[in-house]
Protein backbone atom coordinates (compact mmCIF):
# COMPACT_ATOMS: atom_id res chain seq x y z
CA UNK A 1 0.00 0.00 0.00
CA UNK A 2 2.90 2.66 1.05
CA UNK A 3 4.10 2.52 -2.82
CA UNK A 4 0.58 2.80 -4.11
CA UNK A 5 -0.03 5.80 -1.93
CA UNK A 6 4.04 7.01 -3.38
CA UNK A 7 2.97 6.67 -6.49
CA UNK A 8 -0.16 9.05 -6.28
CA UNK A 9 1.26 11.65 -4.61
CA UNK A 10 4.32 11.81 -6.90
CA UNK A 11 1.34 12.43 -9.94
CA UNK A 12 -0.46 14.93 -7.36
CA UNK A 13 3.51 16.69 -7.29
CA UNK A 14 3.68 16.31 -10.72
CA UNK A 15 0.74 18.24 -11.60
CA UNK A 16 -0.80 15.32 -13.14
CA UNK A 17 -3.55 14.99 -10.14
CA UNK A 18 -4.48 18.59 -8.94
CA UNK A 19 -5.71 17.28 -5.85
CA UNK A 20 -7.10 13.76 -4.70
CA UNK A 21 -7.93 12.27 -1.26
CA UNK A 22 -8.39 8.17 -0.35
CA UNK A 23 -12.23 7.67 0.13
CA UNK A 24 -13.96 3.66 0.47
CA UNK A 25 -12.94 1.73 3.06
CA UNK A 26 -9.81 2.26 3.26
CA UNK A 27 -10.31 5.42 4.32
CA UNK A 28 -13.06 4.10 6.32
CA UNK A 29 -10.45 1.98 8.17
CA UNK A 30 -8.65 4.81 9.55
CA UNK A 31 -11.48 5.56 11.24
CA UNK A 32 -13.10 2.38 12.25
CA UNK A 33 -12.14 -1.49 12.11
CA UNK A 34 -11.05 -2.75 8.78
CA UNK A 35 -13.60 -4.54 6.36
CA UNK A 36 -12.39 -6.18 3.13
CA UNK A 37 -12.11 -4.57 -0.18
CA UNK A 38 -10.68 -5.08 -2.85
CA UNK A 39 -9.56 -2.16 -4.24
CA UNK A 40 -8.62 1.09 -3.30
CA UNK A 41 -10.78 4.56 -4.34
CA UNK A 42 -9.27 7.47 -4.64
CA UNK A 43 -11.42 10.86 -5.33
CA UNK A 44 -9.57 13.41 -7.52
CA UNK A 45 -9.41 16.45 -9.12
CA UNK A 46 -7.55 16.36 -12.51
CA UNK A 47 -5.56 18.51 -14.03
CA UNK A 48 -7.39 20.47 -17.10
CA UNK A 49 -6.45 20.39 -20.79
CA UNK A 50 -5.80 23.67 -22.48
CA UNK A 51 -9.33 23.50 -23.82
CA UNK A 52 -10.59 23.29 -20.47
CA UNK A 53 -12.04 19.50 -20.82
CA UNK A 54 -11.20 17.32 -17.78
CA UNK A 55 -9.25 14.42 -19.55
CA UNK A 56 -8.06 10.88 -18.52
CA UNK A 57 -5.47 10.03 -21.02
CA UNK A 58 -2.04 12.22 -19.75
CA UNK A 59 -3.17 10.20 -16.06
CA UNK A 60 -3.19 6.81 -17.88
CA UNK A 61 -0.04 7.42 -19.94
CA UNK A 62 2.08 9.41 -16.69
CA UNK A 63 0.43 5.56 -14.86
CA UNK A 64 1.43 3.49 -17.48
CA UNK A 65 5.09 5.26 -17.50
CA UNK A 66 4.98 4.62 -13.56
CA UNK A 67 4.89 0.80 -13.76
CA UNK A 68 0.93 0.86 -12.91
CA UNK A 69 -1.78 -1.72 -15.67
CA UNK A 70 -5.13 -1.38 -16.46
CA UNK A 71 -7.20 -4.25 -15.05
CA UNK A 72 -11.06 -3.28 -15.99
CA UNK A 73 -12.01 0.18 -14.38
CA UNK A 74 -9.15 -0.17 -12.42
CA UNK A 75 -5.51 0.72 -12.54
CA UNK A 76 -3.40 -1.50 -10.92
CA UNK A 77 -0.78 0.06 -8.54
CA UNK A 78 2.18 -1.73 -7.43
CA UNK A 79 -0.29 -4.85 -6.59
CA UNK A 80 -3.56 -2.28 -5.40
CA UNK A 81 -6.13 -2.51 -7.69
CA UNK A 82 -6.57 1.83 -7.72
CA UNK A 83 -9.91 2.97 -8.70
CA UNK A 84 -9.53 6.91 -9.68
CA UNK A 85 -12.65 8.73 -10.04
CA UNK A 86 -12.71 12.25 -10.95
CA UNK A 87 -14.68 14.45 -8.35
CA UNK A 88 -18.43 13.36 -9.63
CA UNK A 89 -20.59 15.58 -7.84
CA UNK A 90 -20.45 18.79 -5.27
CA UNK A 91 -20.43 16.63 -2.11
CA UNK A 92 -17.39 14.53 -3.25
CA UNK A 93 -15.81 17.58 -4.36
CA UNK A 94 -16.07 19.43 -0.78
CA UNK A 95 -14.84 15.81 0.49
CA UNK A 96 -12.26 15.98 -1.47
CA UNK A 97 -11.32 19.82 -0.44
CA UNK A 98 -11.97 19.08 3.35
CA UNK A 99 -10.19 16.30 3.30
CA UNK A 100 -7.35 15.72 5.82
CA UNK A 101 -3.81 14.45 5.89
CA UNK A 102 -3.14 11.49 8.16
CA UNK A 103 -0.05 9.84 8.34
CA UNK A 104 0.68 6.37 6.61
CA UNK A 105 4.15 4.83 7.82
CA UNK A 106 5.99 7.91 7.25
CA UNK A 107 3.61 9.50 3.62
CA UNK A 108 1.36 12.07 4.60
CA UNK A 109 -1.80 11.44 3.31
CA UNK A 110 -4.64 12.87 2.22
CA UNK A 111 -8.16 11.19 3.99
CA UNK A 112 -11.71 12.32 3.42
CA UNK A 113 -12.90 12.75 7.06
CA UNK A 114 -15.41 10.56 8.71
CA UNK A 115 -18.38 13.60 8.26
CA UNK A 116 -18.11 13.32 4.39
CA UNK A 117 -17.54 9.61 4.32
CA UNK A 118 -21.01 9.30 5.83
CA UNK A 119 -22.74 11.60 3.69
CA UNK A 120 -20.84 9.91 0.42
CA UNK A 121 -22.36 6.45 1.89
CA UNK A 122 -25.48 7.60 2.19
CA UNK A 123 -25.71 9.66 -1.26
CA UNK A 124 -23.82 5.74 -2.53
CA UNK A 125 -26.93 4.04 -0.33
CA UNK A 126 -26.07 0.73 -0.96
CA UNK A 127 -26.67 -1.89 2.06
CA UNK A 128 -23.14 -1.58 2.67
CA UNK A 129 -22.67 2.13 2.50
CA UNK A 130 -25.46 2.28 5.38
CA UNK A 131 -23.35 -0.34 7.18
CA UNK A 132 -20.24 1.99 6.88
CA UNK A 133 -22.85 5.06 8.25
CA UNK A 134 -23.74 3.17 11.21
CA UNK A 135 -20.12 1.69 12.38
CA UNK A 136 -18.80 5.54 11.80
CA UNK A 137 -21.75 6.80 13.91
CA UNK A 138 -21.01 3.89 16.60
CA UNK A 139 -17.36 4.87 16.80
CA UNK A 140 -18.33 8.12 17.60
CA UNK A 141 -15.56 9.81 15.11
CA UNK A 142 -18.75 11.85 13.26
CA UNK A 143 -19.38 15.28 14.23
CA UNK A 144 -22.96 14.53 14.05
CA UNK A 145 -23.61 18.87 13.63
CA UNK A 146 -21.89 18.55 10.54
CA UNK A 147 -23.22 15.43 9.24
CA UNK A 148 -26.71 17.09 9.48
CA UNK A 149 -25.61 19.81 8.06
CA UNK A 150 -24.04 18.19 4.95
CA UNK A 151 -27.38 15.76 5.15
CA UNK A 152 -29.54 19.19 4.01
CA UNK A 153 -26.94 20.69 1.98
CA UNK A 154 -26.62 18.01 -0.32
CA UNK A 155 -30.03 16.99 0.12
CA UNK A 156 -29.66 13.16 1.39
CA UNK A 157 -32.73 13.56 3.92
CA UNK A 158 -34.47 10.56 2.05
CA UNK A 159 -31.43 8.21 1.72
CA UNK A 160 -31.19 9.86 5.66
CA UNK A 161 -34.94 8.34 6.66
CA UNK A 162 -34.18 5.07 4.80
CA UNK A 163 -30.86 4.39 6.40
CA UNK A 164 -32.82 5.38 9.84
CA UNK A 165 -35.98 3.07 9.18
CA UNK A 166 -32.80 0.08 8.92
CA UNK A 167 -30.48 0.91 11.64
CA UNK A 168 -32.13 3.09 14.21
CA UNK B 1 -17.25 -17.54 34.41
CA UNK B 2 -19.51 -20.51 34.39
CA UNK B 3 -21.20 -21.49 31.31
CA UNK B 4 -24.61 -21.86 30.92
CA UNK B 5 -26.16 -25.21 29.66
CA UNK B 6 -28.37 -23.67 27.11
CA UNK B 7 -25.60 -21.28 25.39
CA UNK B 8 -29.16 -19.90 23.23
CA UNK B 9 -30.47 -18.75 25.88
CA UNK B 10 -31.61 -15.17 24.86
CA UNK B 11 -30.31 -13.05 27.54
CA UNK B 12 -26.90 -15.42 27.63
CA UNK B 13 -27.04 -15.01 24.20
CA UNK B 14 -27.07 -11.34 24.03
CA UNK B 15 -24.75 -10.42 26.64
CA UNK B 16 -22.26 -12.74 24.93
CA UNK B 17 -22.66 -10.92 21.43
CA UNK B 18 -22.34 -7.39 23.56
CA UNK B 19 -19.34 -8.30 25.11
CA UNK B 20 -17.19 -9.99 22.13
CA UNK B 21 -18.36 -6.74 19.90
CA UNK B 22 -17.24 -4.42 22.44
CA UNK B 23 -13.79 -6.17 22.79
CA UNK B 24 -13.00 -6.21 19.10
CA UNK B 25 -14.18 -2.42 18.96
CA UNK B 26 -11.90 -2.15 21.93
CA UNK B 27 -9.36 -4.37 19.93
CA UNK B 28 -9.76 -2.59 16.33
CA UNK B 29 -9.48 0.64 17.95
CA UNK B 30 -6.04 -0.13 19.38
CA UNK B 31 -4.57 -0.64 16.00
CA UNK B 32 -2.77 1.78 13.91
CA UNK B 33 -3.80 2.79 10.28
CA UNK B 34 -0.64 0.75 8.98
CA UNK B 35 -2.10 -2.45 10.86
CA UNK B 36 -5.89 -2.09 9.69
CA UNK B 37 -4.29 -2.14 6.16
CA UNK B 38 -2.13 -4.86 6.27
CA UNK B 39 -5.48 -6.84 7.87
CA UNK B 40 -7.05 -5.59 4.49
CA UNK B 41 -4.14 -6.98 2.34
CA UNK B 42 -4.28 -10.01 4.16
CA UNK B 43 -7.84 -10.38 3.43
CA UNK B 44 -7.89 -9.24 -0.02
CA UNK B 45 -5.06 -12.38 -0.55
CA UNK B 46 -7.56 -14.89 1.22
CA UNK B 47 -9.93 -13.92 -1.34
CA UNK B 48 -7.99 -14.20 -4.06
CA UNK B 49 -6.45 -17.73 -3.15
CA UNK B 50 -9.91 -18.52 -2.62
CA UNK B 51 -11.47 -17.40 -5.69
CA UNK B 52 -8.23 -18.88 -7.33
CA UNK B 53 -8.87 -22.10 -5.65
CA UNK B 54 -12.85 -21.84 -7.02
CA UNK B 55 -11.86 -21.46 -10.58
CA UNK B 56 -9.20 -24.65 -10.76
CA UNK B 57 -11.88 -26.71 -8.96
CA UNK B 58 -14.30 -25.15 -11.76
CA UNK B 59 -11.91 -26.00 -14.45
CA UNK B 60 -11.34 -29.95 -13.38
CA UNK B 61 -15.06 -30.20 -12.49
CA UNK B 62 -15.35 -28.99 -16.99
CA UNK B 63 -12.86 -31.26 -17.50
CA UNK B 64 -14.22 -34.62 -16.02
Amino acid sequence: MKQTLQVLLQLRAEGVLARFAVGGAIAASFYIEAVATEDLDIFAFLRPSPGGLVVLTPLYERLKELGATLQDEHVLIHGWPVQILPAYSPLVEEAVHEAREQTFEDLAVPVVTADYLCAIALQTGRPKDYLRVYSLIQAGCVNTAKLRQLIQIHELQERWNDYARRYA
Amino acid sequence: MTMPVDTLDPVFFEQHVARVKAAWRKHAQSLTWEEKVAAIERMRERGLSLKRAREENTRKAEKS
